[in-house]
């Protein structure tokens, strides 16, 4: 018997300890669960679903079919007092609310908890009647600031999250641009162009990537990469311009409530508009026409560009973005500054020390070698940067700098097309034929330009000495073989043009009457010294091009 | 680096002399542009202190200082040239201030370029502007008796300043040609041009029909400005040949090796040989005349020697060619040398820059020896 009893009690004290090892897990988990933030997506349609099934419940259960109702004996002041605080802090702390996991709980799971009592009630599964008041009156406190909290969170910053604007999208903001004509010209990664119609691009918001996408070929493609557009004229003749500010005004048109939720939408379209801004610079005039940029004194491109859509040509006019390169890397395009221009802007996926497609059909080499192609990429990175860096320097307002950057343009985009035509690309890719060579860590980037440039600008002739003296050391240390001695002359011509281009201004021209000692005063040496000073500066971008590519090829072949 | 023959330019006994002389001359001039270009790039004398002037001028001409030559010598201001020209002393203290660093030529006395005219002492006030020019002593410093090449000991250029010393054998070259006498026909063949890499590089790129030979083991290649005609006398040949065709018809024998087409009136081949004197004379005085004037620098004298050194050619021997030789010489007041090859030297050969393929017995050598000078100012293109 005695042993009977032992074991009851051992196995009393095993279920216990059971449980309350069971609770103390539990209870851990509990508290895990609480105390750490987990991001959660209750959108305002489950809020919604919950405050109406909340409401209907207790309007049922705790009204309608109670014979002793949970609201009966509240306190007006107790219940104005409790059901204001919890609208307002619903209203204001909405969003922390809905994201918060932690706090989940109290829009969801107590709601539903009590929508399931009353639901009960409703039902007779157990009823009020016989219950204290000290149950009773608490739980229609509860029941109230429920649905304040729930009201509040539905009337605060929930209601305007950026998925409600694909609706206001596409039901005001859609026929708005099919009214108008305006299309979307797309400028993919890969720098290829497309113009859609305005009922092919349903922008809807992304909550994982934190972006507004747009479905296209089955492929979401971020909404900044398309850019609002007007087209004119017939179809022989058509003739693109943004149409940037026309959408702006019919978003600015919308209700004050809803400019919250389009704000992502609107944010995506001036960015689209701006890439495409520094898209064409980079893609179509710097390295096609660069010496348009120099035509005025300003910021202005001297001509629209001719882009080839499909199988028509369509001429292109759009402003140059305003802001500064940097400012665009950082605050637009949020990329290193090592990574090239074009890659930037096109936000290519590809790694920076890949050649784009589009950088080897702007290069337009008949070679198929592809070395050669490489080197060429190379050039046209460091050009590109080069051209951006001295556009960025002209100003409205006369000055030296403005001044020089203006002369420098011109020349160098000549003697760039001259350099991709010629042979000096074959001959430098010839020097160092390994196929594993990365191009893009060399090429010179926007802040080495402008750093080479300033320092160019306080000593021209010292810098332009050292990148002579380094040419001309690469040309004596150079061996024997044909490849070399083909290099050698292109290495030893460029300084020699360079340095001539420079000693040249100074010169008087045959048969030319010597200048007076007035002239000299009256600004014609200082003429003569901003065109000394432009040829230095051309002749230090010249050669510093060339010693980068040749910098690479040495590399190897040491 | 050599390029298959058929690529050479077309300077053959199909044309005329005059044209292929046209075509000589212009690579010449190519050769000199060369050299005047590459001059503004590396220093003509390998000495620190030229390296450093070269430096420092190429610094001050970039900086716009103005130091061309032409400027220095035509528009110098009038009071530094009355400086230099009447008041002596004045200069004088000048170019004593002057250490050797400076880059002005105006206030670089001569001695510091290293002038070696005999009429340089130490009590000489000149300047290195003063070398240059019309009446700058480099005019006259090649008609100096101690300033004569010696095929003896292998000395080509006589010279060790910087204007024409080149020490540092990057500004050099030496042309080989050929000159034949071939069924009475003279013909003009440029061959190829050694040159150092530095040179080679830059008429490979400026004037790709030059052909160029392989680098030179010879130092002295960059050292001096030679052009090197080796005169294949075929005509003794021809002449067996003409005895062979004579013996022939008359014992009624005929060989399908020789073609009847090429007989030839040895009347007109006699008249061609008669006339191969006169043309290296017509050939020197255009290499004189277009030296003098497109030569690397403007005060270039042209040619300043020629040596003919025979191999036992006999139509050199026959002494036609050393009068017209001796003439060229008289008339233009420079050193003219004859050697037999047989008698120089060992080793003397690999100096002359000459192989013995080139050599060949019976053939001989005119070395006519260019003026080297550079200009140590920038001169303007």
């Amino acid at each position: 018997m005695s042993d009977q009893s032992e074991d009851d009690s051992t196995g009393f004290g095993e279920t216990l300890e059971r449980i309350s090892d069971y609770f103390s897990r539990a209870s851990d988990s509990i508290y895990r669960r609480v105390s750490r933030f987990t991001y959660t997506r209750v959108g305002p349609e489950n809020v919604l679903l919950v405050f109406l099934a909340l409401l209907i419940a207790t309007l049922v259960g705790g009204r309608t079919m109670a014979i002793v109702s949970p609201f009966s004996g509240l306190s007006v002041y107790g219940v104005l007092i409790f059901s204001f605080i919890a609208l307002v802090t619903g209203h204001y702390f909405a969003g922390r609310l809905t994201r918060d996991g932690r706090l989940r709980w109290s829009i969801i799971h107590l709601p539903l908890s009590l929508a399931i009592v009353y639901f009960l009630l409703a039902i007779h599964v157990f009823s009020l009647d016989g219950s204290p008041a000290e149950l009773r009156i608490p739980l229609g406190y509860l029941t109230l600031v429920q649905l304040s909290l729930l009201g509040g969170v539905l009337s605060g910053d929930i209601k305007s999250a950026p998925w409600l604007g694909r609706a206001v999208y596409l039901r005001w903001i859609m026929p708005q641009l099919k009214k108008e004509k305006i299309h979307f010209l797309f400028w993919s990664r890969d720098g290829e162009l497309r113009l859609l119609e305005p009922d092919k691009i349903e922008p809807w918001w992304d909550e994982k990537s934190g972006k507004v996408n747009v479905s296209l070929d089955g492929h979401p493609i971020p909404f900044h990469h398309f850019a609002p557009v007007m087209i004119e004229g017939q179809h022989s003749i058509q003739k693109i311009s943004p149409a940037l500010s026309k959408v702006e005004k019919l978003f600015s048109n919308l209700i004050v409530a809803w400019s919250g939720a389009m704000s992502q939408y609107k944010t995506a379209i001036q960015e689209g508009h701006s890439r495409i801004s520094w898209l064409v610079l980079l893609q179509l005039v710097i390295p096609i026409h660069a010496s348009s940029l120099a035509t005025q004194n300003s910021k202005i491109p001297g001509r629209s560009q001719r882009i080839e859509i499909g199988e028509q040509v369509i001429s292109l006019d759009w402003p140059i973005e305003n802001r500064s390169w940097n400012a665009a890397r950082t605050q637009l395009f949020v990329r290193a500054k090592v990574t090239p221009a074009l890659h930037t802007a096109l936000r290519s996926h590809e790694a920076p020390e890949n050649a784009l497609a589009v950088e080897l059909e702007l290069l337009d080499i008949k070679s198929a070698n592809e070395d050669v192609a490489l080197v060429g990429v190379h050039l046209l990175r460091s050009y590109t940067h080069l051209m951006l860096m001295l556009f960025e320097n002209l100003s409205s307002v006369k000055s030296t700098r403005s001044e020089l950057c203006k002369r420098c343009i011109r020349p160098i985009s000549a003697w760039y097309v001259d350099f991709i035509r010629g042979d000096f690309l074959a001959e430098i890719s010839n020097l160092a034929n390994s196929s594993d060579r990365h191009f893009s860590s060399d090429s010179i980037t926007f802040d080495e330009w402008s750093s080479t440039f300033n320092e160019a600008l306080i000593e021209p002739s010292t810098k332009f000495l050292h990148l002579h003296d380094q040419l001309a050391d690469v040309v004596h240390s150079e061996s024997e073989s044909e490849a070399s001695l083909k290099l050698n002359g292109s290495i030893l011509n460029l300084i020699s043009t360079c340095t001539q281009d420079v000693i040249a201004p100074g010169s008087p021209r045959p048969g030319a009457p010597k200048p007076t000692s007035s002239q000299m005063r009256l600004g014609s040496s200082r003429e003569l010294g901003v065109s000394r000073k432009a040829a230095l500066l051309i002749g230090i971008c010249k050669m510093e091009m060339v010693r980068s590519l040749l910098h690479r090829s040495w590399e190897d072949v040491s | 680096m050599m390029r298959p023959s058929d690529s050479q330019p077309s300077i053959t006994g199909r044309g005329s002399f005059a044209q292929h002389l046209d075509a000589y001359l212009s690579q010449l001039i190519q050769v000199s542009n060369s050299i005047r270009k590459l001059n503004q790039m590396v220093e003509p004398d390998d000495e620190e202190r030229c390296i450093g002037f070269k430096h420092r001028q190429l610094h001050h001409q970039l900086s716009g200082d103005g130091l061309a030559v032409d400027k220095l010598k035509g528009e110098f201001p009038e009071f530094m040239r009355e400086a230099l020209n009447l008041k002596k002393e004045a200069s004088g203290e000048m170019l004593q201030w002057s250490d050797s660093e400076e880059s002005h030529l105006g206030v670089l006395h001569a001695r510091d370029v290293g002038c070696h005219y005999p009429e340089l002492s130490d009590d000489s006030i000149v300047s290195a502007l003063d070398l240059h020019g019309g009446e700058g002593w480099c005019q006259k410093c090649p008609a100096c008796k101690e300033h004569r090449p010696d095929f003896s000991v292998g000395k080509l250029n006589p010279f060790s300043c910087w204007r024409r010393g080149h020490q540092s054998g990057k500004l050099g070259f030496v042309q080989f040609s050929s000159l034949s006498n071939s069924e009475g026909i003279i013909s003009l063949q440029p061959d190829r041009v050694l040159a150092p890499p530095a040179l080679r590089a830059l008429l490979h790129h400026e004037c790709s029909e030059i052909t160029l030979g392989p680098n030179s083991p010879i130092s002295t290649v960059g050292t001096m400005m030679v052009a090197i005609f080796i005169i294949d006398d075929k005509q003794s040949q021809e002449d067996r040949l003409v005895e062979i065709k004579g013996i022939l018809p008359a014992q009624l024998l005929v060989s399908r090796h020789i073609d009847p087409s090429m007989n030839r009136d040895s009347s007109r081949g006699e008249k061609y040989s008669d006339k191969f004197p006169e043309m290296v004379e017509d050939l020197l005085d255009a290499i004189h005349s277009t030296w003098k004037r497109r030569g690397p620098s403007r005060d270039s004298r042209g040619i300043i020697g020629v040596a003919l050194v025979n191999n036992g050619c006999e139509y050199v021997s026959d002494g036609g060619l050393q009068s017209t030789l001796g003439s060229f010489g008289t008339t233009n007041q420079i050193w003219v040398g004859n050697y037999d090859a047989k008698k120089l030297a060992n080793g003397f050969r690999e100096s002359m820059l000459i192989s013995d393929s080139d050599l060949r017995p019976n053939s001989a050598a005119l070395y006519v020896i260019l003026d080297p000078i550079v200009d140590l100012g920038v001169i303007e293109q």
